[in-house]
């Protein structure tokens, strides 16, 4: 009793300290904000309206009315109007027709909405109206139908839909965890790109724990599919894993299994989607789990994507956000989704705003988010950088049995213990800002919420060589460190794609030598055009060099890494092209959002790493960062 | 042909005793291999870039021969550059910094957006050089060797400069004048007839100040005597009357010190320090120092071959890079300076066999 008391006391202080440290608008960004006034003040009237309110329009080729599935959507694009206080009007043909679902994108253009969002079922015949909401510089983003910008060729910012590949990659760890010897991805459609790819993931992961894996093509004849199935197995009967990728492969499956008489001990199998039968062998444990797509998600995160982009000048991270795989299990089919249910989070992190100022904004982001979905939160951290006592906070969080629990995973040997004993209780955790995702830091929680730096290295790089260019650089401070090292991967691969050659150039500490090394490579390789840096301490020798050189503008093309006053006034100048950010405001509300989600409605994140950056800080939208640099960037 | 025997014998004579000699010779041979073979090198922005490189671990290179000389080491000059660096910049210009913040609530004469230059180089020396005293006092008192002791506190002085910092990297854009006259574009040698492309910097007159400062503390005067003492033979010194702990003690007050000029010639050009900044950077002044000829167990060294040794490891990475070796990639030519600096050390031995054999 006296130690509840005791916690209690310590939530209260805590959280009382961290309002107090962060209520004058924390003491950080205001140089950068002194900077911004000197720029153009007025920069925020064009996006980061951080509290007006905000109209958006869905525009879809399907709808609740005529079509189920879509009630499920709309029903997320609804809870999250309602969370997040803003106004959305669906858009929806009568029937199925593409063409109307053209002119009806055109309505909404007209309309001129703070954002639209869009199932791109058609990337040809949607193009043309697309462009005219992108020219009018409406933020556009698709959900359940298209393929992300870069396949679909219009540059809307991201599309919400299910990652077939993890899908596939995701259920075959799943299914490979209990040990097997052979494994068969059954195939109802090859050469469909969706489902091949669910088979590529299927039997990466199972070579991975060096199980051997065929695919399986059957047609669309359930009877045939059943011999096919039982054939296979004659022939293969060591084989037992099994995937199969929709209830008409899982259809047949059943039957074959009832056929051979086998028992959910002699196999294990999983599906992608759900159906009643499916269901109830989820139930019954004949099958380890369905794969479910996640439309509400859909829905929601489509709106939440808008409005980050609409209030806070927040990017999406990628040009796939990935609402699926999500896994309905057992255990999950025995919930039943409340979205009035009461939510307490417990966020435990190794420093906090009281005496970091980056961790201000991140705690904004989680302040935000707790006040508008009627989340209750308390944030936990050290009075100064502690590991020890960071592992101790997440041990008292778990005794305060709290609906859910996000994490900064900053020693992931230390904490794995008392993570473990959240998870053990049942308490949902996740993770923000520090850790590597729940494979590579080898804990089972949910998912981790910070950049992909593979892909920051890669989209920067498709940036930087998109005006063309001769020979590409990475500029890494430290060779050897596994997130600098994906990002110059990322970087090399994307301009390999363009026919750039680029390679990695490895500087030290010493800002002195970084400078010579920069120019002595560029006197022995004098085409070199096109510069990545991986931060402030990279960039900095850079600008060096680049003075010493003079050098302009037009001679190269420079991305970096991250911010920095330098940075942000080269970018402001033309020099370089863009920085990169991880959103640290995206990770604090990104992480209440998806406790929220799980917890009210049985939303799964979908992936082990659900990035929250690369963000894109470029001239177009560096006044509005500035704007709002300390409180949401 | 007798004459010139004779000059040879009597150079080799009176220089060869010298530390500095067999360096220096190694050195001259090698830049002009470079400047014979490799491609670009002999321009003004090469032969500026190579000494304008050094600016920043020429002042480490010469605290730490005076350490390798008495026998000791220290790890943990890096933390107290950082240390310098936030201290010189945060109170120079005023920055927006928990630094200047707590000095000003401290009631020292400085507050956000007035910075107080005088203030922010006494904070920016004496700090280090107080750093570099704890460490020598530990090592006196506690007899632990000075590679343990300096592990230990490499790990705390970091931990001090976060504290002190903040954790954020600080950053100005802001240049007083003064930063220039520390580590600013040297135009008067730039701007000379025949030096097109040089890219000189005030902090190599700066460098050459310290360098001459600590040559003649270490050849000129008794403490120097001292110091080659100490790291001869301890016993042999003690039993003279030395007061070995005292000198070992000073040795590293003045490694902070140099630490701590570094980090204001740092801030001076880059106006940007983090907590992390200059992470391994005692591995290359000792390297440095060892290829100028000092031996790591201590009683010799000196600190021109110190700064010929941090010369001839920029050089080389310069060449190496210039070369543009095909099945070198550019991520990889540290371990091409890694092998020529065990090849000038083995180098050195032998000459300087020779010298005294």
């Amino acid at each position: 009793m006296q130690q509840r008391l005791y916690l209690i006391t310590t939530l209260l202080l805590v959280t009382v300290l961290a309002l107090a440290a962060c209520a004058p608008g924390g003491d950080s960004g205001q140089q950068e904000m002194a900077q911004s006034e000197e720029g153009e003040g007025a920069a925020a009237a064009e996006a980061g309206d951080a509290d007006g309110g905000l109209s958006f329009i869905a525009v879809q080729h399907a709808e609740c009315a005529w079509d189920s599935f879509w009630c499920t959507v709309q029903n997320g694009i609804n809870s999250a109007a309602d969370d997040l206080g803003v106004d959305v009007t669906i858009l929806a043909p009568d029937e199925f027709d593409l063409d109307k679902t053209a002119s009806l994108i055109e309505q909404a253009v007209a309309a001129n909405p703070d954002g639209i969002m869009l199932t791109v079922t058609d990337p040809i015949l949607f193009k043309e109206p697309i462009m005219k909401a992108i020219d009018a510089g409406i933020p556009v983003i698709a959900y359940n139908a298209g393929s992300g910008p870069i396949a679909d060729n219009i540059p809307y910012y991201t599309y919400l839909g299910q990652d077939e590949y993890q899908g596939g990659y995701l259920g075959g760890l799943r299914l490979a965890a209990g040990g097997g010897t052979q494994g068969v991805c059954i195939n109802q459609q090859v050469g469909h790109t969706g489902l091949d790819k669910r088979c590529a993931g299927f039997s990466d992961a199972l070579a991975e724990s060096g199980i051997p894996t065929e695919v399986l093509a059957i047609g669309d004849d359930p009877a045939e599919a059943t011999t096919i199935i039982g054939d296979y197995y004659t022939a293969n009967p060591d084989t037992d894993v099994f995937l199969t990728l929709g209830p008409n492969g899982a259809n047949p499956f059943y039957v074959f299994v009832e056929n051979e008489g086998l028992t959910a001990d002699d196999i294990t199998h999983g599906t992608f989607d759900l159906s009643e039968e499916i269901k109830a062998n989820i139930v019954s444990g004949m099958t380890m789990f369905g794969i479910d797509q996640q439309p509400f998600l859909q829905g929601y995160g489509g709106v939440s994507t808008l409005s980050m982009i609409a209030r806070y000048g927040i990017l999406p991270a990628l040009p796939v956000s990935a609402t699926g795989p999500g896994f309905v299990d057992a255990a999950s089919l025995a919930s039943e989704p409340d979205p009035d249910a009461p939510v307490s989070v417990i966020a435990v992190q190794h420093a906090e705003c009281a005496w970091d100022s980056f961790w201000c904004v991140v705690q904004n982001g989680i302040n935000t988010a707790s006040e508008m979905m009627g989340v209750d939160v308390t944030i936990l951290a050290p009075d100064e950088f502690d590991l020890d006592k960071t592992a101790s906070l997440i041990e008292q969080a778990v005794a305060a049995n709290p609906d859910g629990i996000m994490l900064t995973v900053t020693d992931p040997i230390l904490f794995k213990e008392p993570i473990m004993k959240a998870i053990d209780a049942g308490i949902p955790v996740i993770a923000y800002n520090a850790g590597s995702g729940p494979i590579a830091d080898n804990i089972p929680y949910y998912t981790y919420l910070g950049q992909d730096e593979y892909q920051g290295g890669y989209l920067g790089g498709l940036r930087l060589a998109a005006g063309g260019g001769t020979q590409g650089v990475c500029i890494n401070q430290q060779v050897g460190h596994t997130g600098l090292d994906k990002r110059c991967a990322g970087f090399v691969d994307a301009l390999g794609e363009s026919g750039i050659p680029a390679e990695v150039l490895a500087i030290g500490d010493d800002p002195a030598e970084a400078a010579t090394i920069i120019g002595d490579y560029f006197t022995a390789n004098p085409d070199t055009d096109i510069f990545l840096t991986l931060g402030p301490n990279g960039a900095n020798p850079f600008y060096v060099f680049v003075e010493n050189e003079g050098l302009m503008a037009d001679d190269f093309t420079h991305g970096t890494f991250d911010l920095s006053q330098e940075i942000n006034a080269n970018i402001e100048s033309g020099l370089t092209m863009f920085g990169i950010d991880q959103q640290p405001f995206l990770q604090g509300f990104g992480g209440i959002q998806a406790l929220n989600l799980l917890v009210r409605h049985g939303i799964v994140p979908a992936l082990p790493v659900t990035p929250t950056g690369p963000g894109f800080v470029d001239q177009g939208n560096l006044s509005v960062v500035q704007e709002l640099a300390g409180e949401y960037r | 042909m007798h004459w010139a025997k004779n000059l040879v014998d009597s150079l080799s004579h009176r220089f060869g005793r010298s530390p500095v000699a067999g360096p220096l010779a190694t050195f001259v041979v090698v830049l002009l291999l470079c400047l014979l073979f490799v491609p670009n090198f002999g321009s003004w922005r090469t032969i500026s870039g190579i000494v304008t490189a050094v600016s920043i671990s020429g002042f480490v290179t010469i605290g730490i021969t005076f350490l390798m000389v008495a026998g000791e080491f220290d790890l943990s000059i890096g933390a107290m550059i950082a240390m310098s660096g936030y201290l010189f910049g945060a109170v120079a210009v005023g920055a927006d910094s928990q630094i200047t913040r707590g000095l000003g609530a401290a009631g020292l004469p400085v507050a956000e957006g007035s910075g107080n230059l005088a203030l922010a180089l006494i904070l920016a020396l004496t700090v280090p050089a107080l750093m570099g005293l704890v460490n020598g006092l530990i090592l006196v008192w506690t007899r632990i060797p000075s590679f343990i002791v300096t592990l230990g506190t490499r790990q705390i002085y970091r931990g001090l400069v976060w504290l002190t910092s903040g954790g954020v990297l600080l950053q100005t854009l802001g240049k007083p004048p003064i930063f220039n006259v520390f580590n600013g574009r040297f135009e008067l040698l730039n701007n000379l007839p025949l030096f097109e492309g040089a890219n000189f910097r005030t902090a190599t007159v700066w460098l050459l100040a310290a360098a001459f400062l600590g040559q003649y503390l270490l050849v000129h005067t008794r403490i120097g005597n001292h110091v080659f003492a100490v790291g001869g033979n301890v016993g042999a010194a003690t039993a003279q009357g030395i007061r070995t702990s005292r000198t070992k003690v000073l040795c590293f007050v003045f490694s902070g010190l140099m630490a701590g000029a570094a980090g204001v010639i740092s801030f001076s050009q880059f106006r940007s320090v983090r907590v992390a900044e200059q992470a391994g950077v005692e591995l290359t002044a000792i390297a440095a120092s060892v290829v100028g000829g000092a031996l790591l167990n201590g009683g010799y060294g000196s600190v021109w071959g110190a700064l010929v040794g941090i010369l001839m490891i920029s050089l080389l990475r310069s060449a190496v890079i210039l070369l543009d070796i095909p099945f070198i990639p550019a991520d990889n030519f540290p371990a091409v300076i890694g092998a020529t600096i065990i090849a000038s050390v083995i180098l050195n031995n032998y000459l300087r066999s020779r010298a005294s054999g």
